[in-house]
Formats: structure tokens, C-alpha cells, sequence
């Protein structure tokens, strides 16, 4: 046809100049996509003796990788760094990054294949809840330590068995934390609840509804939401019509976080609005600053000006050109890096001599952290959570609430 | 009777937006008889077409609207010219192969809008405007527009195929190609003008759902789903029955959401449309060979 041509050519000027336009404008949304092209996969290492290979999972694309790259990112930096300054007792130190998508399929997979293929002994993730579960039963069967930045279940590691560990704080914690200050500061009765239906999200929800209701309130709306769900009034006009104390959200991604909270507010629900850290994520903030004002999230207290911290925010800054989008859980992949670095040398690459070693991890302090401490189930001791509130597109913090 | 009011309300919203892509979506396939499940692609495509104007280069918001609209258009003339035309030109008109190239299609602009865009979300709150209320139901400013512009909008795409003599020439393909052909109607242009005017109504739909409920790379396979839902409850192929699957989708997600959970909406929603299948195979309005 001889239009066809034409047809070519139409389409070919507009990809490539919507691409062109896009690509140049100042504010750059797609460095995130060009990162994760450029780490690919590192290939298999026969010769063993120059360099030691350690795994990291966690979610590359989709929706999920807003958490996943900025992670990645900062564990990258802490490998550079220690390559700079000598490796790992002389060997350099190679992460091989696997994409686990945020769920327990793209976990497995992933770890399946940083297992058999690049024959690592530690895997640094994954960065979401349910995609760690997906790898824990793999890891522990052949032995390999899972230490994740991020993931907050309570189930990884009351579930996950021997080889997992984590520093950032388990649910088990954040959601007492919400329902103690619900009814501490709100002096709250009745709450509603609104939750994604992943395995993050539940592992708070079951905490939020029990600690509640054994304080003696009730909690008069319980819903859970599939992912995908983008209409949330009916919900809002329940909740409205129920004359709760607060509500009580927990979203797995963004997206649908702002359209609830956007719902509950044009229902003119006035309770206040909790949630847990994922909302309250600055860029997240930053950007939907009209809809989310107001919204009060609870995070693990860091003080991010200490020493170790601020040096890493520096460092991040100066070779990204971009601030910490999740300040803590950055800062603990970061040092992850470290603390890996210091078994190897200590221990040699291997999951059992480590995990040993880090079932009875006592005030560690390296990367940007200070004196980790794991528990018998390999969860950090933890007291202090800082509680936040979305102000004009800032996330300052209103207050520190401390763990009895 | 307040609860009933707002629970109206919260039908129409979702149900109307839906309408419109349905119903394109059931003109396309009473046409060319291809199921273009990339229509939900070319909403989403609208939606940061949109994004693009308003927000990037910080266009007035009318001529960000028409450049939303330009590129739906574009997109789905092109996927027609390019892919459908192409194929039946090849030969090639075995619904599964038409099935799979359009799956494709939808696959591809979902990952170059996530190549381009990146994957955080992408929200218009500005746009959203000032919440009214009107006795017990409330609306913002969006909401008042998406119910204003979408009834309407529906009405002159149904009088236009029911009364111009370009609807009764659709129409006349719709019902049978070669005898339509016969009469000396140009059935490839006819494929070419229902592309056009569902990816005309796909991109109203675009933007209207984008300042409604954010816009993210992920959203054109929903989109797709429940599209395909609503238009084969209604039955496919009919442009009222687009608008009657939508409304009573909405209507049953609704009714579960308030007295049960949101978590079994997509269970009742699928349940209704097996149920109705299974009494009337075609869909509610389902008849052989029948567009409006």
C-alpha cells in the first residue's frame, strides 16, 4: 500500500519526538529506567580467587522499583566505595542485582537463580515483604544468609526461618506504635481501617486491629483492597458514615494511596489520617503535597544528621545528585554492604559461618548505623519510631514515640 | 434514601468513564470485528499525552486536552493501519492471531510509557477542583465535568450513528461487509472512521480518568479488563449495552463494597457477568449483529 509509508513515518517522527521532548525536559523521570538497564545481571565468576560475589533482590521495574532502585542505588555506592578503598580483604567485591518484582514469585526466581548460578552465599533483600517471603524457604534450604533493608513483615522472621535477618524494624512493632498513638494522642475508640491486601500490608494490618482492640478500642470498619483498585469513594463514604475516631491506612503502592486518601478527603472526613512509611516517602510527599496533607506516618527513629548517616547522605548526593527518597531504609542498605564486608574477611564467603556470626550480632556499628543489636529471631532491637506528618509537601517530624 | 443518593453517585463516576470506553470499544468490534483490547492502551496513552501538555510544558489546560486527544487518535489509527490492515491484508483474520497482535499492542505501550514516564504515579490534584455538596452526595469539580461531558458525549455518538449517513454506512458494515461493499460503502474506511472515533472517545475517557484517579504505566491492562467485562455483560458489539454493563458493574461493586468488603468487588463484578452469560450468552443487549 502505498500509504503505508506515510503510516511508518507518522508514527516514527512521533515516538521519536514525544521521546526527544520528554527526554530533555529538567526534571529527568526516567533516570530511574536508564539505572536499572545499566546494572545488569553480572555473569557467573569461574575463577574465584579476585573477586567475591554477593546477591541483591529486589524490585527493578514496575511499580514497586520506586523502592527498589533508590535501595539499589545506595547499595551500589557502598560497593564502590569499598572497592575504592582495597575490596573485600583484598578481592573485589561484585553485587549481582536480581529484579524480585515485589512478589514471591519474582523473589524466588531471583534467588533461585543468584543460588545456582552466581553461587553467592549472602543475599542482600528483597526490598518488599512478600517477595522475601517468596525466597526464605529457598535461602535456608542451601544455607545462604537473607539480610533485607527493607522488608517489615513480622512473618520474615517469626516465619522465615534461621538464615533471615533484617535491621529495619518489624511491623509487629510500627503497628502497635500506630494504635498506641491512636489512642494516646487521638484518644481514639472507634477506627477504621483501610489495607492493601500484599503481605506488607496485612502483616500491619493484623498487628494495627489487635494491639487496638486489646487497648479497648473497636475497630468498625475493616477493609482490604486488591491491587489495582482505583475507585475508592464507596469505601470513604462507609468510613464517613461509621464516625470513626482515625483511620488507619496501609497502601503497597502509591498510586493507590493517593486515590484513597484523596476519596476520604472529599467525603470531608475529618478523623485523622495513619498510616505506616510508604505515603510518607519525600518524593511521594513532595509531589502529591494537596492530597496528602495532613496524613500522619510512623517510621523507625534515625537520627539522620549522626555521623555515619549525614557522610552517606553526602555521598549519595554527590554522586547521584539526588536526595535519600527513604532515608533509613538507604542508610541500612548502604551498611549492609559494610557489614557483609566484615563477615567475608572475618569469616570467609560462607552462610553458615556468618549466619552463626549474626545470630549473635551485638552493637554493630558501621556504614551509616550505630550499635545494631539482632534478637534470637534475627530482628534488630529497636524503641524509637518518629512520627511524621505531611506539612505543605515536607515530612517534619511531630514527635518520637518510644517502645516500653 | 441519603445512602441510596450517594450511592448513585459513586456508580455514576466510575460507570460513566467506563461507558465511554466500552463503547468504543463495541463500536471497533462491530466494525472490524476485532476485539481491540489496546483500547485500554490508547486510554492510558491519552492520560500522559495529557500529562505531558499540562503538566511538562505547562500548556493551558484545553490544548493539552487536544493533544491527548491527537495522540489517541493517532495510536489508534495507526494500530489499525499498521497491525489490523495489515493483517487482513496478509490475509490473516483468525480471531486468535487478531487477539494476540492486539494484546501485544497493549503490552508494548504500557512498557514505552514506562520507559519514558518511569513508574512513579503521576497525579493532577489541582485539577481535581473544590468539593460541593448537594444534600447528602458530594462532587468535586472533576467529578460535576466527567458527569456533564460523558452523557452528553454518548448521546451525539449515538445520534450520529443512527441518524448521519456515515453512522447508517457503519452500521451497514456492522451488519454485513461484502453486501455493504455491494452498495458501494468503502468498508476499509469505515475500519479506519470506528478506530477513529473510539480512540477519539478513549482519549476524552484518558484524561478524564487521569485527573480522576491518577495515572500510572500499570493501569492499561485494568483498564482492559474491566472494559472487556463490562462490554461482554452488555453484550459486545452493542453501543447501549457498553452503557448498561458499565452502569451495573459499577452498581454491583457498589452495593459489595458498602455491605460487604472491597475486597470481593472483583469477585461479585466477574460473578455477575458469568451469571448473565450464562442465561443470555450474548450479554443483556447482546443481539447478533446490532450496534446501537
Amino acid at each position: 500500500m502505498k500509504n503505508n509509508a506515510i503510516w511508518w513515518i507518522i508514527g516514527i517522527v512521533i515516538v521519536v519526538g514525544l521521546g526527544y521532548l520528554i527526554f530533555n525536559q529538567p526534571n529527568k523521570t526516567n533516570d530511574k529506567k536508564s539505572e536499572s538497564v545499566a546494572t545488569a545481571p553480572v555473569a557467573p565468576k569461574v575463577v574465584e580467587s579476585s573477586e567475591v560475589t554477593i546477591g541483591w533482590i529486589g524490585p527493578l521495574t514496575g511499580d514497586a522499583a520506586a523502592y527498589g532502585i533508590p535501595l539499589q542505588k545506595a547499595t551500589m555506592l557502598a560497593a564502590e566505595e569499598i572497592n575504592a578503598a582495597g575490596g573485600v580483604g583484598g578481592k573485589k567485591l561484585v553485587v549481582a542485582y536480581e529484579d524480585g518484582n515485589c512478589d514471591g514469585k519474582g523473589g524466588a526466581a531471583a534467588a533461585q537463580k543468584l543460588i545456582s548460578i552466581n553461587k553467592v552465599q549472602i543475599i542482600i533483600g528483597g526490598t518488599c515483604s512478600g517477595e522475601t517471603l517468596g525466597f526464605t524457604p529457598i535461602a535456608n534450604e542451601n544455607k545462604v544468609v537473607v539480610f533485607s533493608p527493607s522488608a517489615s513483615s513480622p512473618d520474615l522472621t517469626t516465619k522465615g526461618g534461621d538464615y533471615a535477618f533484617r535491621f529495619y524494624p518489624s511491623d509487629a512493632l510500627a503497628g502497635k506504635v500506630a494504635a498506641s498513638y491512636a489512642m494516646d494522642t487521638f484518644k481514639a475508640k472507634k477506627a477504621a481501617v483501610i489495607t492493601a491486601n500484599t503481605d506488607y500490608a496485612q502483616g500491619l494490618h493484623r498487628v494495627f486491629v489487635e494491639s487496638f482492640k486489646n487497648a479497648g478500642g473497636e475497630v468498625t470498619v475493616d477493609e482490604s483492597y486488591n491491587s489495582g483498585t482505583t475507585d475508592f469513594r464507596t469505601q470513604a463514604l462507609k468510613i464517613k458514615n461509621a464516625k470513626v475516631d482515625v483511620v488507619y491506612i496501609v497502601v503497597q503502592l502509591p498510586t493507590e494511596g493517593i486515590a484513597l486518601v484523596k476519596a476520604l478527603k472529599d467525603q470531608k472526613i475529618v478523623a485523622p489520617l495513619l498510616t505506616a512509611e510508604i505515603l510518607i516517602g519525600r518524593e511521594i510527599a513532595k509531589n502529591n503535597k494537596d492530597v496528602l496533607e495532613g496524613v500522619i506516618g510512623f517510621e523507625a527513629f534515625f537520627d539522620e544528621k549522626a555521623e555515619g548517616a549525614a557522610k552517606f547522605t553526602a555521598a549519595f548526593k554527590a554522586k547521584y545528585n539526588e536526595d535519600l527518597a527513604f532515608p533509613f531504609m538507604q542508610t541500612i542498605a548502604y551498611s549492609e554492604g559494610y557489614l557483609f564486608k566484615e563477615m567475608i574477611e572475618k569469616y570467609g564467603n560462607d552462610g553458615v559461618k556468618i549466619q552463626a556470626a549474626l545470630a549473635k550480632l551485638t552493637d554493630w556499628s558501621g556504614g551509616g548505623l550505630k550499635n545494631m543489636t539482632l534478637d534470637e529471631n534475627g530482628d534488630v532491637v529497636w524503641k524509637s519510631f518518629s512520627i511524621k506528618k505531611i506539612t505543605n509537601g515536607d515530612v517534619p517530624s511531630i514527635g518520637v514515640f518510644d517502645m516500653k | 434514601m441519603d445512602l441510596i443518593l450517594q450511592l448513585i453517585s459513586n456508580v455514576l463516576i466510575p460507570g460513566l468513564l467506563f461507558a465511554l470506553i466500552a463503547a468504543g470499544f463495541s463500536l471497533t468490534y462491530s466494525v472490524t470485528r476485532v476485539l481491540h483490547l489496546a483500547n485500554g492502551g490508547v486510554v492510558i496513552v491519552a492520560g500522559y499525552g495529557f500529562y505531558t501538555g499540562y503538566s511538562l510544558w505547562h500548556w493551558p489546560i484545553w490544548s493539552a486536552s487536544l493533544l491527548a486527544i491527537a495522540i489517541a487518535i493517532l495510536t489508534g489509527l495507526f494500530i489499525n493501519a499498521q497491525i489490523h490492515e495489515r493483517m487482513r491484508e496478509h490475509g490473516i483474520v483468525s480471531a486468535a492471531g487478531m487477539l494476540v497482535a492486539t494484546i501485544s499492542v497493549l503490552l508494548i505501550i504500557q512498557n514505552i510509557l514506562l520507559a519514558i514516564f518511569g513508574s512513579a504515579p503521576k497525579s493532577f490534584a489541582d485539577l481535581q477542583g473544590t468539593v460541593h455538596e448537594f444534600g447528602p452526595v458530594i462532587f468535586t469539580d472533576h467529578e460535576i465535568r466527567i458527569l456533564v461531558l460523558i452523557p452528553i458525549l454518548l448521546i451525539i455518538f449515538i445520534l450520529l450513528l443512527k441518524k448521519t449517513k456515515t453512522g447508517k454506512a457503519l452500521r451497514a458494515v456492522a451488519d454485513h461487509e461484502q453486501v455493504a461493499e455491494v452498495v458501494g460503502i468503502a468498508s476499509r474506511k469505515m475500519r479506519m472512521l470506528a478506530f477513529g472515533i473510539s480512540s477519539f472517545l478513549a482519549g476524552i475517557a484518558g484524561i478524564l480518568f487521569a485527573i480522576e484517579y491518577n495515572l500510572d504505566p500499570s493501569m492499561g491492562i485494568m483498564i482492559t479488563v474491566r472494559m472487556i467485562f463490562r462490554a461482554i455483560l452488555g453484550g459486545v458489539g452493542s453501543i447501549g449495552g457498553a452503557i448498561l454493563g458499565s452502569l451495573s458493574t459499577e452498581t454491583i461493586v457498589a452495593l459489595t463494597g458498602y455491605y460487604w468488603n472491597v475486597s470481593w468487588v472483583d469477585f461479585s463484578s466477574f460473578l455477575l457477568t458469568f451469571v448473565v452469560l450464562l442465561i443470555r450468552p450474548n450479554g443483556i443487549l447482546g443481539k447478533k449483529k446490532r450496534i446501537v
